[in-house]
């Protein structure tokens, strides 16, 4: 188990580029592959890792590996997702500059940024089915109208109002929900 | 030995510190990296980002990685890296291990349900910056599109189309794109 982690993460490590999110796409695809884990517990470990200390795509990594394989499992897909980016920024080190003006890597990275960001919105649309009804999957409309998870939706558009408004940290406008939601489930 | 040492603890801090993306990052690095250590200056650290950008894998440990090797070479770049991901390594450990025992109670499942419903607006947030900064010519939006169609359409047709393809085919066509421009 703890190779092909190891593995799994060197490669997702690999081929995403640019901001936290990148991730999310290749853990998709490793939830319906391997089975290692559910595309809810995916959300819940992308709502986890957004409000703890970290870069987003290094938790994630983390707790999917935490949840296939314990502690060992959260090493082990950590440091798989960091050796691949490491060794290669220890190759081109030298040639910073001529690395990113590089023709080739400039073409290469016109192609990739798109195509990375198109993943995203597909990729996150589980995470929106998760956030919206839970571990249901509605199939009508009218079905959705009853699942919807109501209270949460109010309380994410109110923290989400309140988010844009003061410009502060999510974070801070997680804790905020998580609280909310916790009262409003012991009152009713 | 000191020096590592002291490189060690500066992205402990960090990444400790650090919530969200890269860029949540750059504040703090301003300040431990370069106000206060003056490990590297303003123009660096951007050159360190653009580059980044360029490179496989998440921006802030990029970023982490290219200041630890500036500042003592190979070790120095895979113990900055190592630096930030200790912080956040311990904390979902025991808050994951946590939430095990937390969730059958009432409450935590309520605070779960509704911090699930918030993040997806954290999501959509970051989905329409990614947009409005990346798809910014016609080459770029076919390839988004070309992308989401392979995802979404084809595996609906009964072709399962994996993100390792899609990713590396966009790479070539980029390449193909700026050989022919």
């Amino acid at each position: 188990m703890s190779i092909s982690l190891l593995w799994e993460f060197f490669k997702i490590g690999l081929f995403s580029v640019g901001g936290g999110l990148s991730t999310l796409p290749f853990l998709h695809d490793l939830s319906l592959r391997t089975g290692w884990f559910s595309l809810d517990e995916l959300a819940d470990m992308m709502a986890v890792s957004e409000a703890t200390p970290g870069a987003v795509g290094v938790n994630m990594a983390t707790y999917v590996g935490f949840t296939v394989a314990g502690v060992k499992g959260a090493i082990v897909a950590t440091v798989g997702l960091a050796a691949g980016p490491l060794i290669v920024i220890i190759l081109i080190s030298r040639l910073l500059k001529r690395y990113s003006e590089n023709r080739y890597v400039k073409g290469a990275m016109a192609g990739l940024r798109p195509a990375s960001i198109g993943l995203i919105c597909v990729s996150s649309l589980s995470v929106f089915r998760s956030g919206l009804f839970g571990n249901l999957s509605p199939q009508n409309v009218q079905e959705a109208m009853e699942i919807l998870h109501w209270k949460d939706v109010v309380i994410a558009v109110i923290c989400g109002y309140l988010w844009k408004k003061t410009g502060r940290s999510p974070v801070l406008f997680i804790l905020l929900a998580g609280a909310a939601g916790c009262f409003l489930n012991m009152l009713f | 030995m000191r020096e590592l040492a002291e490189l060690y603890l500066t992205f402990l801090k960090i990444g400790a510190f650090t919530f969200g993306g890269g860029l949540a990052m750059l504040p703090l690095l301003q300040k431990e990296v370069i106000e206060k250590r003056g490990w590297a200056d303003q123009e660096e650290l951007n050159e360190y980002y653009a580059v980044g950008m360029c490179t496989p894998g998440v921006i802030a440990l990029n970023v982490s990685t290219f200041i630890g090797m500036k500042r003592k070479g190979i070790p120095g770049g895979v113990i900055a890296t190592a630096g930030f991901i200790t912080a956040p390594l311990a904390a979902i450990v025991l808050l994951s291990g946590g939430l095990m025992v937390y969730t059958k109670m009432p409450g935590a499942v309520g605070a779960m349900n509704a911090i699930r419903a918030f993040v997806c607006l954290i999501v959509a947030d970051a989905i329409v910056k990614f947009w409005r900064n990346g798809i910014r010519s016609r080459f770029a939006f076919v390839v988004a599109a070309a992308a989401i169609f392979a995802k979404s359409v084809l595996p609906l047709a009964g072709i399962p189309v994996s993100s390792y393809v899609v990713i590396t085919a966009a790479g070539f066509l980029g390449i193909i794109y700026i050989s022919k421009a």
